[in-house]
């Protein structure tokens, strides 16, 4: 999906002993959006940026190690090794010797001479590292402005974890002028070392340029236009962890001090092996336990009970994300939590009292179909006529915000069809709902409004898969153990009266580890172009199943 | 007589040719005709040759006896006598094929049109040899129900049988009937494009081709139409669609004795395959299961030529062929050569083909088997019959395999063997009359079977030599074949013993690869060579030869023999006339080369060249032909005023870079007063895309500024935004800075300072690079103030950089004076220019200078070595009483190591201050929620906080609600810091609310213990 942005100038920040001038330049494509105002809470607001920053620049996929730095050497050494395994009398071993230290010799020469140009090239490389770092970050964070607050949103490069900080404006004092309206900054990495400098000693002035939306002429290049190509997956994960926010879930509150705790553990061990998950175990009116595995550890929360109705337990991965929360440690008052259901999106709200940063996880932190499948995020929960939708969301527009029951009575709709067209935008990225204060809010992701329904599968074959998990052409047949304590889950599927037996393996992780179908084609692509339909279709009919069974759908609108 | 046969190796057959047994010599004699009879038909003895019939046998019935019996047959059919032998429809088409004059009334009175074979026999056979008075049956046929392969050939007939006006208005007629899409090409003068002819051709592929005949008929009186509708006829394929005007066009062909046509057909078919086996197979078609025939009889069938069909044409054609020289008639030959002319080596000649086979013989003495390969070879060519049949049908080497229908070899000759040449070819009798043929053969074959072929009978026919012609030896010169060329060469020593043959001969001569023929060619020009120092038209091919030894050799024969002016222009303009065609293929060492013949010999003629010629080329879509335009404009030395506008626009947007030269040399002419009218041009020529324009217009700014000194700094100012922004071309920034630097250096002084900091600010580096230079020159550095100095020093340009670090140590009052905005230099991004402010701010800056906020400023820095700076200049420069404050803003520090030096003001600036202790409350928190780091700093603030809060209940209070927060941390040694703390708190103010429960555990040991829960 292609993002254009005109931005007048970079953003820049000024700082000197005394102060700190922040302005962001924002998207004059876009309608024109602008704040100005005189930051209060200086060093909250700045922990809070910085977290917004570490999601922004994250990425905790799997990288293997590149070793072919230490392959070349070996095969390099190779035939050195192989000379003293052969060597045979004492004749050729000093030959060996000599020849070999001339050789050693020969390197010498070479590394001092070629020595400064090696430096001078790695320095050369260094340079381009930092001058280009901005290539990091995929999109820029959008800012919102609302009459009651505004917010940064983000979304990290893995695309599996989802940044807002809202401050409300007792966060500013002196805000002299303020638009609302959604814009996309000009953002770079030195906008986050600039950050840093943030004392509460300096007075430090939040700018939104407005300035940026006058025509201005000038010799120099005054506009700077980016082009920039985001994978449709990474605007789909923002989208689904957008969604699924409307949908509530277990909610906890965590004291500070438990997710000091979870993020002290998790930097005391590395896990060799699965599973790598967090189980969240909930009984009313006791402290939340958290269960750490494969190391079986248990976590109390003394301080935080969980106030729920019904006892459960939720898994949730990809638990090293929340390690982003680090920075908001000594600043935040408590963590509200919001678990969804086991292997499904989890929020956590650091409120800060003015500020509140949510953290948003994706299900697993690789975002591809071996971890998808629990319900589909963008699927249209309801249909609602068009005209109706219109009127919701001229009326949202005219507040920027408001609960739904308020929003019904405004228009007169019955909260039901107000709730699936709230659900729709967000679903489009055209609202979004705001878990802290429990309200809908008006906020465009792009200037032109997104094809929700287009990103809803990442190709043909996922949407064929859900189709058979609709029509119910899935059935499960046996479900055994696996090596490595996973699960193998057989099924069949019945495709155009054809019947299909495809078996897929989960790892502990609940994650599909490996799969096979008997179709065509599995048969021609094995598992390297995706898996085809009748897998996808039933690792969903699977999962879904689970998740009756714990009774989590329930929460479901 | 008892007899045996079979094929070798295999068993036998037995056979009797006599009932009874009959004597010895009886015998013989029946075996002798039988051998005969068998070794006619090509069989023979092991290990011999088989023998072939030297001639194919001269026909039985011959001139008039034959010509009477047709005659006689016609008659009785006619009074209704039944032939006894031959149908009736055979007896006309016989006539038709020896061409019988007489018999055509016969005919006429013969036709019954409800037998369509005879009727075809008949149109066919009046074709070939009826009058005027049978144009109304035919025109009838034309005009009548019948199917279209009749009404066709019947239209071919009138063609063929009318004449004079007549013809004439058929003709028109027959054009009336095609559309107007197809009639409009007879309109057209000179020639038919080839748009025309796809339109035309779209026709054929649609399987009706109701005008595919009508066209060909057409055609043979229009020669344009004719080598246009040859050309179309030579793409088209042979499959569904095509096949039905291709079957009635072979016909017709035949019919009219159209060898030309005829032969391009009858390749075609030889080289098409059968596209299914046969009308009776079964197939799917439309997604109908049935035989082919059904499909074949719809009228737009998607189905056509069969492998059948295919054999059948192949058996037609050397049926035609065979009867033609069995016949002897004078068309044999002219069929043959046309055939044979069809044939290359490089399309047609596919490799030599081997088909081995194996057999395995048991040998029951030895009880073991051998093995014996027998290799069956096709030669190249072999899959075209007609071909071998023309050239082979009496060979040793090649004979006829009917199943398979190729020729193989006959062991033991293999392809490539050496073989005696010898006459193998059918009827050479016929070619021994046909000298025209031979000579035709051989100057236009590409493919060396035939022109071998006509080698042979070239030097069997002593006579032949005579039918060559001059304008012949040229192509029997130019022919690729060695051999052709010597035969060539041996005419040209023949007939050119005392004269000198003319320009074309000699370049022909000069271009063969005999060398013998080279040198003869130059021992001609040698015996008379002022005639060909004027001759432009052998100048004129040496040159467009392209051969380096020709050229080279011309080159000294010019040296000698310098060629007049006239002869000079008319030499180019032949050239020209030769390159200018479109699509003609050239490149760069062609042109290259023409333009050094005209610089070195031609010279003089460039005068007479007219200024329209040169301008048509420069506009010439070519490129190379518009800088070949550019050359001669140059050598024209044409004064620039007389070029028009128009041209040097083309030329400074050519591609040629030649041209592009042209023009700026003639920009380069222009006068002063002319140079300043195009001022905006050459302004357009900077920035131009191409570089060698941008480097040349520089010449031009040079001279602008001559002519007009006053514009100078305005084109500074036109030219200095360039900078400013990305290059929208390649090295478009170095050459605006040349440009600037050198032809502008004057002007340069006029760039205010404003505009050189923000040079010096820009992202380019010709920018920075210029920026450097007028701060070096212009610029006064004392002019700049303390933060203008500090953005210049941390400029990406090292000399720049340098240039104000200098600049600094020179004036240390400067950074003294402000030194709130020189302190900032410490942070700069480059790390040699933040060590060198450390080394500037450390030996010079004293107590005087140094204050509180600056070195807060460098520890505020996220720079490692700026913070670490900083540490080292408040720990040298410490003063007491600065304390709280350090303590106060270093503590708010996001870095772990400021966070440590701050805590190391803790022990003495927030001891037994409460005020202090409130204000450092995040700090404090920041300092203990730091997971797994900081220890040093933790221990400090909770042995700080420990000890302060057991000092008055106030502080306690406050401490309290940090140690209540921290306490439920998961790390051992911390909490147990905590709880001791927090016990200890308890014990001293039990009201103070700590997050502590005291248990009284029983008393296991002799000291009282508690155990403590959270």
């Amino acid at each position: 999906m292609q993002f254009n942005y005109k931005f007048n100038g970079d953003t820049k920040v000024t700082n000197s002993g005394s102060s700190t001038e922040m302005s962001f330049s924002p998207d004059v494509m876009r309608d024109p959006t602008f704040f100005n105002g005189i930051l209060n809470k200086h060093l909250p607001f700045r922990e809070a940026i910085s977290a917004l920053h570490d999601i922004v620049v994250s990425d905790f996929r799997f990288k293997p190690k590149d070793k072919s730095d230490y392959k070349a050497w070996a095969a390099e050494q190779e035939s050195i090794w192989l000379a003293e395994f052969m060597k045979t009398s004492e004749e050729l071993t000093q030959k060996a010797g000599l020849l070999r230290k001339e050789l050693s010799d020969i390197y010498d020469q070479k590394n001092k001479i070629l020595g400064p140009f090696n430096t001078a090239k790695s320095k050369y490389f260094n340079y381009i590292y930092t001058s280009d770092r901005d290539m990091w970050i995929v999109l820029d964070p959008v800012i919102t402005v609302h009459p009651d607050e505004l917010f940064f949103e983000c979304f990290s490069k893995d695309e599996s974890s989802y940044g807002r900080l809202s401050c409300s404006y007792e966060v500013f004092t002196k805000i002299n002028d303020f638009k609302c309206g959604t814009t996309n900054i000009d953002y770079s990495s030195a906008l986050y070392d600039e950050f840093q400098k943030i004392r509460d000693y300096k007075e430090t002035k939040f700018v939104i340029d407005p300035s940026g939306f006058e025509v201005t002429t000038g010799e120099q290049e005054s506009f700077k236009e980016t082009k920039i190509d985001v994978p449709d997956s990474w605007v789909r994960g923002f989208l689904q962890v957008n969604s699924a926010m409307t949908l509530g879930g277990a909610e906890i509150e965590l004291h500070p001090m438990d997710v000091y705790n979870i993020c002290f553990h998790l930097k005391r061990k590395k896990e060799k092996e699965g599973p790598r998950s967090l189980r969240f175990i909930l009984k009313p009116g006791e402290p939340v336990k958290i269960l750490f595995e494969p190391w079986g550890f248990v976590l109390d929360c003394p301080r935080s009970l969980y106030k729920g109705s019904a006892e459960t337990e939720i898994r949730i991965w990809g638990r090293r994300r929340l390690l982003l929360l680090e920075r908001l440690i000594p600043v935040t008052k408590k963590f509200n939590v919001v678990l969804m259901g086991t292997g499904l999106p989890s929020f956590f709200i650091a409120d800060m009292g003015d500020m509140s940063f949510t953290l948003g996880l994706s299900g697993w932190t690789a975002n591809d179909w071996s971890g998808q499948g629990n319900f589909d995020l963008l699927a249209p929960r309801r249909e609602t006529d068009v005209m109706a939708m219109q009127k919701i969301y001229t009326a949202l527009r005219e507040t920027w915000f408001s609960k739904t029951d308020a929003l019904a009575s405004k228009v007169q709709l019955d909260k039901t069809t107000v709730m699936s067209s709230l659900l729709a935008f967000a679903q489009s990225g055209r609202a979004i709902y705001d878990i802290n204060k429990r309200v809908y809010r008006i906020r465009e992701l792009s200037r032109d409004p997104i094809d929700g329904k287009k990103l809803r599968f990442a190709n043909a074959r996922e949407e064929a898969a859900r189709i058979f998990s609709d029509t119910d052409a899935v059935k499960l047949n046996a479900i055994t153990e696996a090596d490595k304590g996973g699960l193998r889950v057989a099924g069949s599927v019945t495709d155009k009266g054809k019947t299909y037996k495809p078996e897929i393996v989960l790892s502990r992780d609940e994650t599909v580890v490996s799969a096979r179908c008997e179709c065509n084609y599995y048969m021609q692509n094995k598992l390297f172009k995706g898996p085809c339909e009748h897998i996808v279709a039933l690792n969903i009919t699977y999962r879904e199943k689970q998740t009756i069974k714990k009774g989590i759908l329930d929460l479901i609108i | 007589m008892n007899f045996r046969y079979g094929r070798r190796g295999a068993a036998l057959k037995e056979g009797s040719k006599t009932v009874f047994p009959v004597s010895k010599t009886e015998a013989e004699k029946i075996f002798a005709v039988l051998e005969d009879e068998k070794r006619k038909k090509g069989y023979a003895a092991t290990g011999e040759n088989p023998a072939f019939q030297a001639e194919i046998a001269a026909p039985k019935t011959t001139g008039n006896k034959r010509d009477k019996a047709v005659i006689k047959d016609l008659k009785a059919a006619i009074n209704e006598e039944e032939n006894e032998t031959w149908p009736l429809s055979r007896i006309v088409w016989r006539a038709g094929e020896l061409n019988l004059k007489e018999a055509a009334p016969l005919v006429l009175k013969l036709i019954d049109k409800t037998d369509l074979l005879l009727l075809y026999s008949c149109i066919r056979t009046i074709g070939r040899i009826g009058d005027q008075k049978s144009t109304t049956f035919l025109q009838e046929i034309a005009a009548g129900n019948f199917p279209s392969y009749i009404r066709n050939l019947a239209l071919a007939a009138l063609s063929n049988i009318l004449e004079g006006k007549e013809q004439e208005a058929f003709l028109k007629e027959l054009r009336g009937k095609l559309p107007e899409s197809i009639n409009m090409v007879f309109t057209l003068e000179n020639g038919i494009p080839e748009v025309y002819l796809k339109d035309v051709f779209s026709r054929f592929g649609t399987g009706v081709n109701e005008f595919a005949v009508p066209l060909y008929l057409l055609s043979r009186s229009n020669e344009q139409l004719k080598t246009a509708f040859t050309k179309a006829l030579d793409v088209i394929p042979v499959k569904a669609g095509y096949f039905r005007a291709i079957r009635q066009l072979y016909k017709i062909a035949e019919m009219l004795d159209d060898a030309d046509t005829y032969a391009v057909f009858v390749k075609k078919i030889e080289k098409a395959q059968g596209t299914f086996s046969s009308a009776d197979s079964y197939e799917y078609i439309d997604k109908n299961w049935g035989p082919i025939r059904n499909e074949l009889q719809k009228e737009n069938s998607t189905k056509a030529f069969s492998k059948k069909t295919k054999q059948y044409f192949g058996r037609r054609t050397l049926r035609t062929l065979r009867k033609l020289g069995e016949d002897e008639s004078l068309s044999y030959t002219k069929f043959a050569t046309s055939i044979l002319l069809r044939y290359d080596d490089e399309g047609d000649g596919e490799k030599p083909a081997k088909e081995s086979k194996i057999n395995y013989n048991y040998n029951s003495a030895t009880r073991t088997y051998s093995t014996e390969v027998i290799n069956n070879w096709f030669d190249t060519h072999s899959s075209y019959i007609s071909m071998y049949y023309i050239l082979y049908a009496n060979s040793t080497r090649y004979r006829f395999n009917k199943a398979k229908q190729v020729w193989e070899c006959v062991a033991p000759y293999e392809p490539g063997k050496v073989f005696e040449p010898s006459r193998e070819e059918a009827f050479a009798r016929l070619w021994n009359k046909a000298p025209e043929d031979i000579v035709r053969l051989l100057t236009k074959s590409n493919c060396e079977r035939v022109t071998d072929f006509a080698l042979t009978v070239f030097r069997n026919n002593a006579s032949f030599s005579d039918y060559i012609q001059t304008h012949h030896l040229a192509d029997l010169l130019r022919n690729k074949s060695v051999k052709v060329q010597q035969l060539g060469l041996d005419v040209v020593k023949e007939k050119f013993a005392n004269t000198i043959p003319d320009a074309e001969i000699i370049v022909a001569l000069f271009m063969s690869t005999i060398k013998e023929a080279r040198e003869l060619g130059q021992q001609f020009i040698r015996s008379n060579p002022a005639a060909f120092a004027d001759d432009a038209v052998f100048q004129t091919m040496l040159i467009l030869s392209m051969d380096k030894e020709l050229h080279d050799w011309l080159e000294n024969f010019l040296k000698s023999h310098l060629p007049k002016a006239s002869t000079g222009a008319e030499v180019i303009q032949k050239i020209l006339d030769v390159i200018c065609v479109k699509d003609y293929k050239l490149d760069e060492a062609y042109i290259q080369a023409i333009s050094s013949f005209i610089t070195d010999f031609y010279n003089p003629a460039i005068g007479l060249l007219s200024n329209e010629m040169v301008f048509d080329l420069l506009l010439h879509p070519n490129i190379l032909i518009q800088g070949l335009g550019g050359k001669l404009l140059a050598l024209k030395k044409l004064p620039a005023e007389q070029v028009p506008e128009k041209i040097i626009f083309t030329l400074l947007q050519s591609e040629s870079i030649i041209a592009r030269a042209a023009a700026v040399d003639l920009l380069n002419n222009l006068g002063s007063a002319q140079l300043l009218e195009k001022k905006n041009l050459i302004l357009s020529l900077c920035l131009s895309p191409l570089a060698d324009l941008r480097q040349s217009a520089q010449k031009l700014i040079e001279r602008l500024l001559q002519a007009e000194p006053s514009s100078g700094a305005e084109l500074v100012h036109l030219f200095l935004p360039v900078l400013t922004v990305k290059e929208k071309h390649e090295e478009l920034h170095k050459d605006i800075f040349n440009l600037l630097t050198q032809k502008l250096e004057a002007f340069l002084q006029y760039i205010e300072k404003k505009k050189t900091l923000s040079l010096c600010a820009s992202r380019y580096s010709a920018a920075q690079e210029l920026g450097l230079l007028l701060l070096q020159k212009y610029v006064p550095l004392s002019g700049l103030s303390v933060s203008e100095l500090n953005t210049l020093a941390d400029s990406p340009l090292l000399k720049l950089r340098e240039l104000i670090r200098a600049h600094y140590t020179g004036n240390i009052a400067l950074i003294k004076n402000d030194r709130k905005n020189a302190i900032l230099l410490a942070d700069a991004t480059w790390e040699d220019t933040r060590r060198f402010a450390f080394d500037l701010f450390r030996n010079n800056f004293t107590a005087n200078e140094w204050d509180v906020n600056m070195f807060v400023s460098l520890c505020d820095s996220i720079k490692e070595d700026v913070q670490a700076f900083g540490r080292e200049m408040i720990s040298k420069w410490f003063e007491k009483d600065n304390g709280f404050e350090y303590l106060m803003k270093l503590s708010q520090h996001p870095d772990s190591r400021m966070q440590l030096f701050a805590s190391g003001f803790l022990d003495n600036y927030a001891k037994s201050n409460y005020e202090m202790l409130e204000k450092l409350g995040g700090f404090f928190v920041t300092l203990l929620s730091q997971i797994n780091k900081g220890h040093t700093a933790k221990v400090r603030a909770i042995n700080l906080l420990h000890t302060e809060a057991l000092e008055n209940e106030k502080n306690a209070l406050l401490i309290v609600s940090i140690f209540n927060r921290m306490s439920a941390s998961a790390a051992i040694t911390d909490k147990a810091l905590y709880i001791k703390a927090l016990t200890d708190i308890r014990k001293k103010y039990p009201s103070v609310d700590a997050v502590l429960h005291i248990k009284d555990t029983p008393v296991y040991q002799k000291e009282k213990a508690h155990a403590v829960q959270l």
